[in-house]
């Protein structure tokens, strides 16, 4: 049956259009509660049938859960105010996480004081849950696409995290960070058509690439670690069209384990880059350092900050557009 | 003070154990004694609830607190400005549990729409000695770290409660819920006036007793103070220190509680907050009530832009 001869109950799902359930739910022609097919009767009893009336009325608002913000979410937040989007992008176990929670935890526990403070987030309870490592992928595979809305109870989802700080001079700064799956960025050096999935990077104030410090000087690593980045790179130029003044910046992580050092196998990364077009800026990182006496936890993030709150070479584009080409994006992608 | 009489419910924020009732009940005593900023302006309709929270008090005990499904919607007349202006004050009290099952469940019912609808402004507790309190981690602690990761993780793979979050995010998040239904039902850009109670002052270390209150906020809650001065757009709060009764209630004849006795009750209990960038140590514990309720007296002048 095509998407198009279902119809949700949820009131902002929008799967008959774009075939993505706002639930998340895999396979939701078989498996959503949510959705009938038109010409049949809903699978919902009858109000007068249900056996609590009153537990219609139990609830007359919900809040947002807080862990993530998915397209819709972030085109709300941004008709209200400037945020600057980051795209990040980095494989499984780059750090990307980690690099989150710790720039979070650096903040609301003052550490980056009285350079940047904590102002707010809206995705506060999924700083907190990541941080406790308790915001983990479905284990049932990888998320194909970034959600709509995120919801209670569902696992982690391709989405944003929120962060708002405030500068010396107490400028306020918005930042939109994708968290998405670190197989997304291994799929992009792989095939050329997942760069699809990043066709909101086109719209970033800047980019960060994630990428393992250890494994540039590591003799049996270090080759693979070069090619990974420069094809990195390749993609973002060739494939996903980053604009050439968009800034990248390498985000160095594990540095706890080069002595704090960029190593210098990185400048092959930075040439390469250069050769692209692109202004990059190698940052040494080291989140929750095994030995925080030797090198400080949070090592790199003010200098990271300091970078990502320069003031903006994009265009400010409105969101609206980006939810549009991610829409397209999706619509193009299921047929 | 505001005239806007419309809007005149003050909504109590927190979560158990954090003073909330017994903060009700002691502000009974002081509205009905008639001598601070805000007095009563007659009794109110239904005052059981309040008489049994004041019961407490007067027998050199506090209230128990609150069974888990309380919601007490208390009305009180009031009037201030020498009774140049009067009002009701709606105080809907409810268990710390229900604040609790809003930041788990990330939903309300029409009791809580009702209240926010008419919200002039809210208190928000924090009880400085509560068992209840979860300080936030010391995230520099690289084995303090992994420990929490480890007692998260098996307790999640054990289907097991997960370790509560930190005080001070919950309360954020309350203040982020209550303030965007708030913007939303009043249709106002107005901030939310929020006073910080910090509950049990008398039981915090003698330096901070001593102390401006907000500065204890912002070392013990450094998350929730940046929340709130960061964003004036949406908050107007001051921190107070509240001592509802000056000492600690016990069964024992001690010195303090044979003071307590023979004196009034009334005349027990201060308020600590900065006036003109002093600290103040205040008997009249109207006072939080008052910078929620919006009024305009002496002790806000300065915040409030107002000449004397």
């Amino acid at each position: 049956m095509k998407k198009d001869s279902f119809t949700c109950s949820k009131q902002d799902c929008t799967f008959a259009l774009t075939g993505t359930c706002f639930e998340s739910i895999s396979d939701p022609t078989n498996n959503c509660p949510n959705l009938t097919a038109k010409g049949t009767a809903s699978s919902s009893p009858p109000a007068d049938l249900i056996d609590e009336p009153e537990a219609l009325d139990e609830s007359v608002r919900q809040f947002p859960p807080g862990l993530e913000l998915g397209l819709q979410d972030i085109a709300r937040l941004m008709r209200s105010r400037y945020a600057r989007l980051i795209g990040v992008l980095g494989q499984v176990e780059a750090g990307k996480t980690c690099l989150f929670t710790s720039m979070y935890l650096r903040l609301t526990g003052r550490h980056l004081c009285p350079q940047f403070r904590f102002v707010t987030s809206e995705t506060l309870l999924g700083f907190e849950q990541r941080a406790r490592h308790l915001r983990d992928w479905s284990q049932g595979g990888v998320p194909e696409q970034i959600v709509d809305h995120t919801q209670l109870g569902h696992s982690r989802s391709p989405a944003f995290l929120h962060l708002a700080i405030s500068d010396p001079q107490g400028c306020r700064h918005d930042f939109l960070l994708p968290d998405l799956p670190g197989e997304w960025t291994t799929r992009l050096l792989s095939e050329a058509a997942a760069a699809e999935r990043f066709a909101f990077l086109s719209r970033s104030d800047a980019v960060l690439i994630v990428v393992e410090g250890p494994r540039f000087s590591n003799p049996r690593t270090r080759n693979n670690a070069i090619t990974d980045a420069t094809h990195l790179l390749a993609r973002l130029a060739n494939d996903i069209r980053l604009a050439k003044s968009t800034p990248v910046i390498l985000a160095v992580t594990k540095c706890d384990e080069t002595d704090g050092k960029i190593p210098t196998e990185l400048d092959r990364v930075v040439t390469t880059a250069a050769n692209h077009g692109y202004s990059v800026t190698p940052v040494a990182l080291a989140a929750f350092p095994a030995a925080p006496s030797t090198i400080p936890t949070g090592y790199g993030i003010d200098t990271l900050l300091e970078l990502l709150t320069a003031p903006p070479t994009g265009t400010g584009i409105a969101l609206e557009a980006l939810v549009e080409d991610s829409e397209r994006s999706y619509l193009k992608a299921r047929g | 003070m505001t005239t806007g009489k419309a809007l005149n419910s003050v909504v109590l924020v927190g979560g158990p154990d954090a003073g909330k009732t017994n903060y009700l009940g002691r502000l009974w005593m002081a509205l009905d004694a008639e001598t601070g900023v805000i007095s009563k302006d007659g009794l109110p309709p239904h005052v059981e609830y309040l008489r049994g929270l004041v019961t407490s008090l007067n027998s050199g005990e506090f209230a128990a607190r609150s069974a888990p499904g309380t919601f007490e919607s208390t009305s009180i007349p009031v009037q201030w400005s020498q009774g140049q202006s009067s009002g009701h004050l709606v105080v809907p009290d409810c268990a710390g549990e229900q604040w609790e099952k809003i930041h788990k469940q990330r939903e309300w019912d029409s009791k809580w729409e009702g209240a926010v609808a008419s919200m002039a402004g809210c208190i928000l507790f924090f009880r400085v000695d509560s068992a209840h309190n979860v300080q936030q981690l010391d995230w520099s602690n690289h084995a303090e770290v992994m420990n929490l990761i480890n007692e998260a993780r098996e307790a999640s793979e054990q289907n097991a409660e997960i370790p509560r979050l930190p005080t001070q995010v919950v309360l954020v998040d309350w203040l982020q819920c209550l303030s965007s239904v708030y913007r939303e039902l009043q249709g106002t850009e107005k901030p939310l006036r929020v006073s910080v109670v910090l509950s049990a002052w008398d039981s915090a270390q003698k330096e901070a007793r001593e102390a401006d209150p907000d500065a204890y906020l912002s070392n013990e809650l450094p998350l929730l103070h940046d929340f709130l001065s960061g964003n004036p757009e949406l908050f107007r709060s001051k921190t107070f220190g509240v001592s509802i009764t000056g000492g600690p209630l016990s069964h024992d004849d001690t010195p303090f509680m044979k003071k307590y006795f023979k004196d009034d009750p009334n005349k027990h209990g201060y308020v600590v907050l900065t006036v003109a960038g002093k600290v103040e140590k205040l008997g009249d514990l109207t006072l939080p009530v008052a910078w929620a309720f919006g009024c305009e007296c002496p002790e806000f002048s300065q915040e409030n832009g107002v000449k004397q």
